[in-house]
């Protein structure tokens, strides 16, 4: 089969020569189409999933039918290879679970053999084979002829069944074709669905969609998506989604939202419910677009909060009735995700906002631009105004003092004015029209200019910003090739390109997340995989 | 992208509150019975590189202009005999009592890091993944990954079936770029950050008064029953596996056998080993003297051949704060700007207060470390002379990222196999010139000899030349 030579948001990496919006992908010759795709199906090498923290305590939840929180007690720095920390904790987890858990309250050895084939199966996300079943039979006899009772008997096979292979990894046997790929069998599709959609693992209503053969035909699998997306667990996907999107879990430079330091002197609000509702609001947001047919806006332009007393106050609005709620933002302050509170303490300092973080943020994040990695003489100290040999500087003055040098500026003219369009919004989120600078003492009041550009096209600010950026093509291809790294769990690749070509279409042409997201699961290539033949897998 | 907050919602659940561990005296069987005379091999990673001007060409930056030009690593003096009054300022006073027994070793290059990383092998993905594997680094999309193992494992994998813990690895919680430990290609190793989860997973079979205790016995062998079970459930699926997810799941496998061999190593009464008495608040500040003891009293159980510890990127506002940087890398970066011309020229006596609290800090967690081997007495010798204790950064200085002349520091003998009390320079130049032949290949090379692994060369072709580290070749035990 034609494998196309495709080119996907490869942008050169790094600032050299002058950075100008790329056009939209659609319009470029090299880029392949859905047209050019029809029959093509490809797809990367890969290695089977290893199930994270949060995609396990949901495999737990439905392996012992009751909701379990383990997720924290698990090594969160793992990839697809297990660690030994990992085995050990996931060891230490098992045997505390069994502990409390009723177990199917079996007195009787023919009601647990029963309680430890469906938990295997839930286990396992399938049926069990002859020698699986002989397998879970065999450790419970022997360990009932070892002298324990029914439900210790019971309780040693499910702690074998939470630390085994089948229940850890994601395995692929499926359908292997002559090129190489795998099609997934109905109860690989079920696994791969609920990883995507719900951050977990099939439910039995799903594994019976996949038993009656339901997955096997698109309009089957959109039902299944449409359910799954109604369901409460998406949030959790969803959630994640936006955390990961927005960096809320920190990066190399930066503290997780949750724990950075905020100057409490400038911020009192500042408070762990302060910071956790602004982590609910973009959740919230988030799943607000899902609803709507033009999900892109509502991401980006939406005045929509769902804020908590304390939110509330930071926006100058009045709290929603019962303390917790959806408000409306004033007009004029606030549209969409980037002018909301997380994104603009996440992509701050402890006391000052950061026009560079923030700049960064857009260019690489929104519309997938790499920047490169900075060059080490990239200093990385605070950028917030104060006494110079020009007199008192404003935050904005001192950014682009410090980054004029050759080796700075070729990214920094780019950054810059990108990030100058968020300068109303200081380090927590609090609109402003003025800033203060002290300098020992003395404050020294600036006018605040929110104007600057992106990527050479002038803004008065970040509403203006967030307007272009809902209708740009360039941000919609690029938040579907993040759906899709969300989808798949790994980075995008070139083998991916009639995989992710569909998905783009759809997006740029309706903005709709949620048609996007069913779009993705029904496109044919989201049920293949390529076994992985190098001796090292990839990451999930 | 790390999720650091799971880990910190976790601490947050038991921390801010003592913390009392139960204190068990031991007393059972001989003395320092499971320490052997095989040397125990410490690796200390401190986060973030130390007070130094070697540049990333490596000629050394005058001060003169907005670096502020010093070394507070390297000895003061060329003497080859390392001498208290001419440790640098990081180590002066601090490691003034073991002199004799330390090598510095000067000159060293991470030269797989420079020759394959951007901006002359600056680059953190870089510089932590090669640090202690010397491997290629593959790219894949906008990270770095390690190819192959750090050079611990060889050992820890040689040794794994004689000791309960084929490693132990630790951490003193702090921001970082990625560990430099790994399994094998794209495989890390996570380290436990919680010395009261690290004292129960390594001292769990380590009972109070020495005598089997029967509900632990039959609880163990039902956990090996499990662990059996989980083994039995791995055969079932590796025979459907292709070559390299069979290679993901024999990784694993191994893991279990680990576990396995600790729980049958536990029928014998365990060695004398006291057990650490763990009783504070979980910050950095009291975690660390935790972990480090935690160390000192695994290496005396023989619980392990091979134990590290990493420093995260830390700021110690308990020492003050003179500077103010949000980030401890932050304040690393600005050694650039408190030099005359710097643009925190007028602030460089609160940037030296800070970073010499900060960095001497680490050090003292160093001293702690070796004055409880030392305090170990065996034989007519120490702990400290049956191990090798590295501690290291991945940048001299951090401030340009310059992976030459990284800080390299070697404590112990390793059974009598180095020579120590040494100060070894590999520059072949003077002043603030710059040329060597020396890289951490070499360096892990010679320790690997020493831990009798017969390797002639450790690492990737970047080195200068191949095989050990000349004038640090392990003599024959």
């Amino acid at each position: 089969m034609a494998r196309l030579s495709i080119v996907l948001l490869a942008f050169a990496l790094g600032c050299e020569g002058r950075i100008s919006e790329p056009p939209p992908l659609a319009e470029r010759p090299d880029v392949v189409t859905p047209e050019q795709c029809v029959g093509i199906i490809d797809a990367p090498e890969t290695g089977w999933g290893l199930l994270d923290p949060i995609e396990y305590e949901h495999a737990v939840s439905t392996i012992l039918e009751q909701d379990v929180q383990v997720a924290d007690q698990l090594d969160a720095e793992q990839g697809s290879h297990i660690t030994l920390l990992g085995a050990e904790r996931l060891n230490e987890v098992a045997a505390a679970l069994v502990l409390d858990h009723p177990l199917g309250n079996c007195t009787d050895d023919t009601c647990a053999e029963a309680f430890l084939q469906g938990a295997a199966q839930r286990a396992f996300r399938r049926s069990l084979d002859p020698e699986e079943q002989a397998f879970v039979s065999g450790r419970f006899a022997d360990a009932r002829s070892a002298g324990a009772d029914v439900r210790r008997a019971t309780a040693m096979v499910v702690e074998v069944l939470l630390q085994a292979p089948q229940t850890l990894y994601t395995p692929v046997f499926g359908a292997p074709r002559a090129d190489g790929l795998i099609q997934l069998s109905g109860d690989e599709m079920a696994t791969r669905m609920a990883l995507f959609l719900w951050s977990g693992v099939p439910d039995e209503a799903l594994r019976s969609a996949a038993a009656a053969g339901e997955l096997d035909t698109s309009e089957g699998v959109a039902a299944q998506a449409a359910r799954m997306l109604d369901h409460p667990r998406a949030e959790v996907a969803l959630g994640r989604f936006a955390v990961d999107w927005l960096g809320l879990e920190g990066g190399a430079t930066r503290d997780p939202l949750a724990t950075a330091d905020k100057d409490p002197a400038r911020f009192p609000e500042m408070s762990d419910t302060m910071r956790a509702a602004m982590r609910r609001e973009v959740i919230k947001l988030v799943g607000r677009a899902l609803e709507g047919d033009d999900g892109v806006s509502t991401l980006f332009t939406s005045r929509d909060a769902y804020v908590d007393t304390d939110l509330a106050t930071l926006y100058g609005v009045d709290a929603p009735e019962g303390g917790e709620g959806w408000v409306e933002l004033p007009e004029g302050e606030r549209a969409g995700l980037l002018t909301r509170a997380a994104f603009l303490a996440n992509y701050a300092g402890a006391s000052v906002r950061s026009p560079i973080r923030r700049g960064v943020f857009v260019l690489e994040e929104v519309l997938c631009r790499p920047l490169g990695e900075p060059p080490p003489n990239a200093n990385d100290v605070r950028v917030e105004g104060g006494a110079s040999d020009d007199g008192v500087r404003s935050v904005r003055e001192d950014v682009i003092a410090r980054t004029q040098g050759s080796g700075c500026i070729e990214c920094h003219s780019a950054i810059n004015p990108a990030g100058f369009l968020f300068d109303r919004y200081d380090a927590i989120g609090r609109f402003q029209l003025e800033e203060v600078v002290d300098v020992d003492g003395d404050a020294h009041t600036f006018t605040l200019d929110p104007s600057g550009d992106l990527l050479g096209t002038p803004f008065g600010d970040a509403l203006e910003l967030s307007t272009h950026l809902a209708q740009s093509p360039v941000v919609r291809e690029c938040l579907a090739e993040r759906l899709f790294e969300q989808a798949v769990g790994r980075h995008v690749a070139a083998e991916d390109a009639c995989s992710i070509a569909e998905v783009r279409a759809q997006l740029v042409e309706h903005g709709d997340l949620r048609q996007a997201l069913v779009a993705l699961v029904t496109h044919e290539s989201f049920r293949f995989v390529r076994p992985s033949s190098a001796t090292s897998g990839e990451e999930r | 992208m790390k999720t650091r907050s799971t880990r910190r919602s976790f601490l947050r659940g038991v921390g801010a509150v003592t913390v009392a561990l139960p204190m068990l005296e031991l007393t059972h069987g001989e003395g320092a019975a499971q320490v052997t005379d095989d040397p125990i091999l410490f690796v200390m990673h401190e986060h973030g590189g130390t007070v130094s001007a070697r540049s990333r060409g490596g000629g050394m930056d005058a001060g003169d202009r907005a670096h502020h030009g010093m070394d507070w690593w390297r000895p003061t003096a060329t003497d080859p005999i390392l001498r208290a009054e001419n440790l640098g300022r990081i180590h002066r006073g601090l490691l003034d009592p073991y002199v004799s027994k330390i090598n510095i070793l000067s000159g060293v290059d991470n030269m797989a890091a420079v020759a394959q990383g951007p901006y002359g092998g600056g680059g953190h993905g870089w510089v932590n993944r090669t640090h202690l594997t010397c491997c290629d680094v593959m790219e894949v999309g906008d990270e770095q990954r390690a190819t192959s193992a750090s050079f611990d494992r060889l050992i820890a994998d040689a040794t794994a079936a004689e000791v309960p813990f084929s490693s132990i690895d630790l951490m003193v919680r702090g921001h970082n770029y990625g560990t430099p430990f790994f399994q094998g290609g794209g495989s890390s190793v996570s380290a436990e950050t919680d010395a009261r989860a690290a004292f129960r997973r390594l001292f769990a079979g380590v009972s109070g008064d020495g005598e089997p205790d029967p509900a632990l016995l039959a609880l163990q062998a039902q956990r090996r029953s499990v662990l059996d079970g989980v083994q039995e459930s791995f055969a079932l699926l590796r025979r459907r596996a292709g070559s390299a997810d069979r290679v993901t799941l024999d990784a694993h496998a191994e893991h279990i056998r680990s576990m396995e061999r600790r729980l049958e190593g536990m029928g014998a009464p365990p060695a004398i080993c006291t057990v650490p008495d763990l009783d504070a608040v979980m910050d950095p500040e009291n975690q660390a003297p935790l972990l480090v003891d935690l160390m000192v009293h695994a290496a005396r159980c023989g619980l392990s051949r091979v134990i590290n510890l990493q420093i995260g990127d830390l700021l110690t506002p308990w020492l003050g704060a003179e500077f103010g940087t949000d980030l401890a890398h932050s304040l690393g970066h600005a050694a650039r700007e408190v030099g005359p011309t710097g643009a925190n020229a007028g602030r460089r006596m609160q940037w030296e207060a800070e970073i010499e609290s900060n960095r001497r800090w680490r050090i003292g967690v160093l001293e702690r470390l070796l004055r409880g081997l030392e305090e170990t007495v065996i034989g007519d010798g120490t702990l400290l002379d049956r191990s090798l204790v590295l501690y290291s950064s991945e940048f001299s200085d951090a401030a340009v990222h310059s992976a030459r002349d990284v800080p390299i520091l070697v404590a112990g003998s390793a059974g009598g196999r180095f020579e120590t009390g040494r100060f070894v320079e590999y520059n072949e130049e003077t002043g603030r010139a710059y040329s060597t032949r020396a890289s951490t290949h070499n360096l892990y090379t010679s320790i690997l000899n020493a831990f009798d692994v017969d390797i002639a060369h450790f690492g990737n072709g970047d080195a200068y030349v191949e095989g050990a580290l000349e004038r640090f070749v392990p003599r024959t035990a």
